[in-house]
C-alpha cells in the first residue's frame, strides 16, 4: 500500500478476468477493464446485470469467485474492506444516524488515528468542498436528500480514497435534484481528482457525468468506450437499444462488403449499413437506426406518417413501414414548420450507412 | 380536529378498560394489600407502626442480603449481555431457513418450565454432571470441582434461565439496523471492534436497555433457581421473603421486606434506563 | 414440596384480605375437605385411607386438597367462621401455630374408638398423630461401605465435602439442630452447641439444600454421600434405584408426629372426626406400612413388618426406646432466633 495518503488520489483500477457467481448464477462473466487515474466512470446497466456486484467486489464487501482487482497497480484481492482505501457512497448514503454531519465526516479519520487538529481542519476542508459549512452540528434526519449525500460524499473523500465509488448516487432525488448534485458531483470529483466509479441504471446520467462508460448486460462487459463512442458506435446491440432510441428493424443479409452489407427488410425494401459482427449472405440479421438519423428522402423505405409530434427544436413523428412494422423519426424544427398529416406517404434512409448498424441475429 | 382526538382517546380509553380492571384487581389491590400487611408492628398484626421497616433497614444483616441480591441481578444481566448479543448477532446474520431452527433454540427456555430447566442445571452442575466429567476425562482435575450450591453455577443457570429476555430485544434492535451503516464504516477504514463500539452499540442502545431491564428484574426476583441452584446458605431476597413469611408466619416484616426489595428494584430500573437515555440522547438514533 | 411463589402469593392475599376486609366471608355448607401434603402423602391418602374412611361411613363424600402447612394456616385464618377446609394436617411447628391462633379443634377423644390404642406419644387431645416421620442418616451405601452408626460420624474427616444437610426452613433441618445440640450437651434451650458443630461440620459440608425435596435430588446427583434424612424421603428415592440407605442412629431417630386435627367452625365436624379415627385405625395404619407408602404406624395394634420393622423398630416398644422426640413448643418460640443466626453464620 502507498504510504502517503496524498499520492492515494488519482490511482488507477484494474478489473482482469473477473467473474462471480450466486449459487449457479453468473453475476460476473469475465469482465475486464482498466480505469485511469482520475478518470469518472459510469457503469452502466439494468438492474441485475451485475454493476452493484462489480462494485461490491471492488469494495471488498464480497470475494469474486474468479479473477483479479487492483488499485494503483497494487493487487487489493486479499484485503477487507477497512485496508482497501475504497470510498463508498452508498445509494441510501447509510450515514451514521446517531452523529452530526461533522462527525460523519470525521468517522473515516479518527478511525485511521488522524490527530484531532488535522481531523478538524480536514472535516472543515471537506464541508467547504461541499458547501455545506453551516450544517456541521446536524444529524443526518435534519438534512434534505441533497445534502445528505452532499455529506456522504464528503465523509466518503475526507479519507482521500485511492478510488471513489457511488452506487446509484442520484436514485432517491428528485428530477430537479438529480441534475445540481450531478454537475456537483463533477464539480467535486474534478477538484478532488478522485478516480471514481458511479453505478447507475440511467444512461442519461452515465452520458453526461462519465469520462467512459462501462455498459453491463446479464453480468458481461457489453461495451467500454466514451459516451459518444457508446452513443454512436455501439458494440453491441444490446447497448444500441439499452442506451438512447433506436429502431430496430428486422431483415435478411443479401450482400456483403468489407464493412458494409446490405439488408433485405422482410417485406419493406432493403437498407445499408455497417457491419460489426461478422455474418454471412442470407443469414438473419438486424439493423438499428436511431430516429435522429433517419431522414425523409426521395427514394428508400417507403413509409406512411402515422403521427407527428413538434417538440420544440425536433419533430417526432412516428411513421408504419409497408410490412406495418413502426419507426420512430427525429428531425430538427424550423421556426414556424408544423409536422406532416397523418396519413402523408414518405420515404426513408439512414443519412449514412456508418449511422444504421447490423447485429447477426439469434433467433 | 380537536372532536376527533377527543373521540380517538375516548375510544382508547375504554379499549384499555379491561386491562386497567385487571390490574387495579390483580396488581394494585395486593399491592396496597401488602403495604397494608407491613404496617404492622408484630406477627399478630394488632398494632401499626414502622418498625418492620426499621427493622430492616437499620441492620447491617438485611441490608447485605439486598445488595447482594442487587448485585447478583448485575452479574446475570452482564452475562446474558455478554453472551446474548452473539447469539443475536448469528441470529441476524444467519440465513432464513436457520433463523427458525435459531428462534426455536433461543425461545426453548421460555417453553420449558423454570423447575425443569433449574433441575437440569443441578445435573449439569453436580459433582458427577457433564461439566465435572468432561473435565475430569479431558484429565483436567483430579477431584471433581464443586459447582453447583456456588455463587458462579447460580449466576451461570440464572443467565441461561433469562437469556431469552434478553437476546428477543436485542434481535428486533439488531434487526433494525441498516447493514449498510456497518459497511460503511467498514469502507471508512474501521475494524470490527470500531465499528462494533461506535455504530453497533450506540444504535442498538435501546434494545440492550430493554433487555437489561427485563434480565435484570428477572433474575433478582427468580426464586426456584436461586433456591435450587444456589442452595439453602446463600440468602437473596425472594428467599429471605419466603422464610419470614412461610416458616416464621411473620407476615409484616416479610410484607415490609417485599416493599424494600420492590422500591429497590424500581430505583435500580430507574437508574438503568435514566442511564440508557443519557445515552441515547449522545447517540440520538 | 417445592415451594412456590403462587402458593406464596395466595397465601399472603388471603392473609391480607382478612385484615382488610374482616367481613368477607360467606357462610356456606359444603362436603368434607381434607387438606393433607402433596406429593407421596396425596397418594398414600387418596389410594388407602380416603377409601377406608367411605367404606365404614356410607360413601360420604370427601375432597383431597394438597397443600402446605402454611396454606392451611393461612386459608383458615382468612375465612374463620366458615373455613374452606374441615381437616389439617401438620408438621409439629405449624401444628403448635395452628392451636395457637385457634384455628382447630379439640379431637373428641370419647367417641374415638382407637385413640386409647395409639402409643403416648401420639395422643394429642388437640389432634392426634396418625403417623411419625422419621429422621436419621442417610448415606450412600456404593460410596460409603460401613454404615454409620451416630450423628457424629458425618464429621468423621473422611466425609469431607460429602455431607448435605438442610437450612432451618424445614422441620428436618430445624429438628436436626436441637437432636445436634443435645448430642452435645445441649437442648431445645440452648442450641448454641449445635451452631459450633456446625461450624466444625464445614469441612465436610457440600451443600446447604433449601429444602428437604432439594436435599434429596443432590443424592441422586452424587453431589452429597451422607446427612440427616427423613426416611420416608429416602424410601421413595430408594425405589426410584438411587443408591441410598437409611439407618437411625444410636442416639435414636428423631422422630415428629404428623398430627390431624378438625378446623374450627367446621360444618362437618362429626364426619371430620371420624375420618381422622378412620386415619387412627390400625387396618389403615397398616395398610400405609406396606411398600411402597412405608408409614410409620401409631396404633399399637399395628404389628410392625417389612422395612419399618427391619430398619426402624421391630414394635411399639423398642420405637419408644429407638425414638426422640421433642418439644417443639419450646422450638417455635425460639425458631426465629435460629433462623436468624443461621442466615447470618453460615456461610461455605
Amino acid at each position: 500500500m502507498i504510504a502517503d495518503p496524498q499520492l492515494r488520489t488519482a490511482q488507477a483500477l484494474r478489473i482482469d478476468g473477473v467473474s462471480h457467481r450466486f449459487g449457479a448464477n453468473k453475476a460476473l462473466d469475465n469482465v475486464t477493464f482498466d480505469v485511469h487515474g482520475g478518470e469518472l466512470v459510469a457503469l452502466l446497466g439494468p438492474s441485475g446485470c451485475g454493476k452493484t456486484t462489480l462494485l461490491r467486489a471492488i469494495g471488498g464487501f464480497i470475494a469474486q469467485s474468479e479473477g483479479q482487482i487492483s488499485i494503483g497497480g497494487a493487487v487489493v484481492d486479499h484485503l477487507p474492506p477497512n485496508k482497501r482505501a475504497v470510498g463508498i457512497v452508498f445509494q441510501n448514503y447509510a450515514l451514521f444516524p446517531h452523529m452530526t454531519a461533522a462527525q460523519n465526516i470525521a468517522y473515516g479519520l479518527e478511525a485511521r488515528g488522524t490527530a484531532k487538529a488535522a481531523t478538524t481542519a480536514r472535516v472543515d476542508e471537506m464541508l467547504a468542498l461541499v458547501k455545506l459549512q453551516n450544517l456541521a452540528g446536524r444529524y443526518p434526519k435534519e438534512l434534505s436528500g441533497g445534502q445528505q449525500q452532499r455529506i456522504a460524499l464528503a465523509r466518503a473523500l475526507a479519507v482521500r480514497p485511492a478510488v471513489l465509488l457511488l452506487d446509484e448516487p442520484f436514485a432517491a432525488l428528485d428530477k430537479n435534484l438529480r441534475l445540481d448534485m450531478q454537475i456537483e458531483i463533477k464539480r467535486i470529483q474534478r477538484l478532488a481528482r478522485t478516480t471514481t466509479l458511479i453505478v447507475t441504471h440511467d444512461q442519461e446520467e452515465a452520458l453526461s457525468m462519465a469520462d467512459r462508460v462501462a455498459v453491463f448486460n446479464q453480468g458481461r462487459l457489453e461495451q467500454f468506450a466514451t459516451p459518444s463512442m457508446v452513443y454512436d458506435a455501439p458494440a453491441a446491440l444490446f447497448v444500441n437499444t439499452f442506451v438512447g432510441a433506436a429502431n430496430v428493424l428486422h431483415g435478411t443479409i443479401r450482400t456483403l462488403d468489407v464493412d458494409f452489407v446490405t439488408l433485405t427488410l422482410d417485406g419493406a425494401g432493403e437498407i445499408c449499413g455497417r457491419m460489426l459482427q461478422p455474418v454471412s449472405i442470407g443469414a438473419h440479421a438486424v439493423v438499428c437506426i436511431r430516429p435522429e438519423h433517419l431522414q425523409r428522402t426521395a427514394s428508400g423505405l417507403a413509409a406512411t406518417i402515422e403521427l407527428g409530434l413538434p417538440l420544440g427544436s425536433t419533430i417526432v413523428y412516428e411513421a408504419r413501414l409497408a410490412n406495418g412494422v413502426a419507426v420512430k423519426i427525429s428531425e430538427p424544427r424550423e421556426a414556424g414548420a408544423e409536422p406532416l398529416s397523418p396519413g402523408t406517404p414518405i420515404h426513408l434512409a439512414p443519412k449514412g450507412p456508418r449511422l444504421a448498424t447490423v447485429f447477426p441475429h439469434h433467433a | 380536529m380537536a372532536a376527533s382526538t377527543n373521540i380517538a382517546t375516548t375510544y382508547g380509553l375504554r379499549l384499555a378498560a379491561p386491562l386497567a380492571i385487571f390490574y387495579a384487581a390483580f396488581f394494585l389491590a395486593p399491592l396496597l394489600i401488602l403495604f397494608y400487611v407491613s404496617l404492622h408492628v408484630d406477627p399478630e398484626m394488632t398494632r401499626f407502626g414502622f418498625t418492620q421497616y426499621a427493622k430492616f433497614l437499620f441492620d447491617p444483616f438485611s441490608l447485605a442480603v439486598l445488595g447482594h441480591t442487587m448485585w447478583i441481578g448485575v452479574e446475570v444481566t452482564l452475562l446474558c449481555l455478554v453472551l446474548g448479543l452473539p447469539l443475536a448477532w448469528l441470529y441476524v446474520r444467519a440465513p432464513s431457513w436457520a433463523q427458525s431452527t435459531l428462534m426455536l433454540v433461543i425461545l426453548l427456555p421460555l417453553l420449558t418450565s423454570v423447575v425443569v430447566r433449574t433441575f437440569s442445571w443441578i445435573v449439569i452442575l453436580g459433582r458427577q454432571g457433564i461439566v465435572n466429567t468432561t473435565l475430569a476425562s479431558l484429565g483436567l482435575i483430579d477431584a471433581p470441582l464443586k459447582l453447583l450450591y456456588t455463587e458462579a453455577g447460580m449466576v451461570v443457570a440464572l443467565a441461561q434461565v433469562q437469556m431469552p429476555l434478553m437476546v428477543l430485544p436485542l434481535i428486533t434492535a439488531l434487526s433494525k439496523l441498516d447493514p449498510s451503516l456497518l459497511d460503511a464504516s467498514s469502507a471508512l477504514g474501521a475494524g470490527e471492534w470500531r465499528t462494533f463500539r461506535k455504530v453497533i452499540l450506540p444504535l442498538t442502545l435501546p434494545g440492550i436497555v430493554a433487555g437489561c431491564l427485563l434480565t435484570y428484574a428477572a433474575a433478582i426476583t427468580a426464586f426456584i433457581t436461586q433456591t435450587l441452584v444456589g442452595g439453602g446458605q446463600m440468602l437473596f431476597m425472594p428467599m429471605y421473603i419466603y422464610q419470614q413469611a412461610t416458616t416464621l408466619s411473620n407476615w409484616p416484616f416479610a410484607a415490609a421486606i417485599s416493599i424494600i426489595f420492590l422500591g429497590a428494584v424500581l430505583v435500580a430500573l430507574s437508574l438503568f434506563s435514566l442511564l440508557g437515555r443519557l445515552s441515547k440522547g449522545y447517540a440520538h438514533a | 414440596m417445592t415451594p412456590d411463589r403462587r402458593h406464596f402469593l395466595t397465601s399472603a392475599l388471603a392473609l391480607g384480605a382478612l385484615h382488610a376486609f374482616p367481613g368477607i366471608s360467606v357462610a356456606q355448607a359444603h362436603r368434607l375437605v381434607f387438606a393433607t401434603f402433596t406429593g407421596s402423602w396425596e397418594e398414600a391418602h387418596r389410594d388407602v385411607l380416603v377409601p377406608a374412611f367411605r367404606k365404614a361411613n356410607n360413601d360420604a363424600e370427601i375432597t383431597l386438597d394438597p397443600m402446605l402447612s402454611v396454606d392451611q394456616i393461612a386459608k383458615v385464618k382468612a375465612s374463620l367462621a366458615n373455613p374452606p377446609i374441615d381437616v389439617m394436617l401438620h408438621d409439629p411447628g405449624p401444628a403448635l401455630q395452628a392451636i395457637d391462633q385457634g384455628l382447630i379443634e379439640n379431637f373428641p377423644i370419647a367417641q374415638s374408638a382407637h385413640y386409647k390404642d395409639l402409643i403416648a406419644d401420639a395422643q394429642l387431645e388437640t389432634g392426634p398423630a396418625p403417623f411419625f416421620q422419621v429422621v436419621g442418616i442417610t448415606y450412600n451405601p456404593e460410596k460409603i461401605k460401613t454404615p454409620p452408626t451416630s450423628w457424629a460420624d458425618i464429621w468423621k474427616p473422611e466425609f469431607k465435602g460429602r455431607v448435605g444437610i438442610t437450612n432451618l426452613n424445614s422441620t428436618l433441618g430445624t429438628g436436626w439442630l436441637v437432636e445436634i445440640a443435645r448430642m452435645r450437651g445441649g437442648d431445645e434451650n440452648n442450641v448454641d452447641a449445635a451452631f459450633k458443630a456446625i461450624e466444625e461440620l464445614k469441612p465436610n459440608l457440600a451443600a446447604v439444600a433449601a429444602n428437604p425435596g432439594a436435599l434429596a435430588t443432590l443424592y441422586q446427583q452424587g453431589q452429597i454421600d451422607i446427612g440427616p434424612g427423613n426416611f420416608n424421603a429416602i424410601q421413595i428415592l430408594k425405589a426410584r434405584g438411587v443408591p441410598v440407605e437409611f439407618v437411625a442412629p444410636k442416639e435414636g431417630a428423631i422422630a415428629f408426629q404428623t398430627s390431624i386435627h378438625i378446623v374450627k367452625n367446621s360444618p362437618n365436624k362429626e364426619l371430620a372426626a371420624k375420618l381422622i379415627d378412620a386415619a387412627l385405625s390400625p387396618e389403615v395404619q397398616a395398610k400405609l406400612m406396606e411398600s411402597p407408602y412405608l408409614i410409620v404406624p401409631t396404633n399399637t395394634k399395628v404389628k410392625m413388618s417389612g422395612e419399618i420393622a427391619k430398619v426402624l423398630a421391630k414394635d411399639h416398644d423398642d420405637m419408644k426406646k429407638k425414638f426422640v422426640f421433642q418439644n417443639w413448643r419450646k422450638i417455635n418460640q425460639q425458631r426465629a432466633g435460629w433462623i436468624e443466626k443461621f442466615n447470618r453464620d453460615i456461610k461455605l
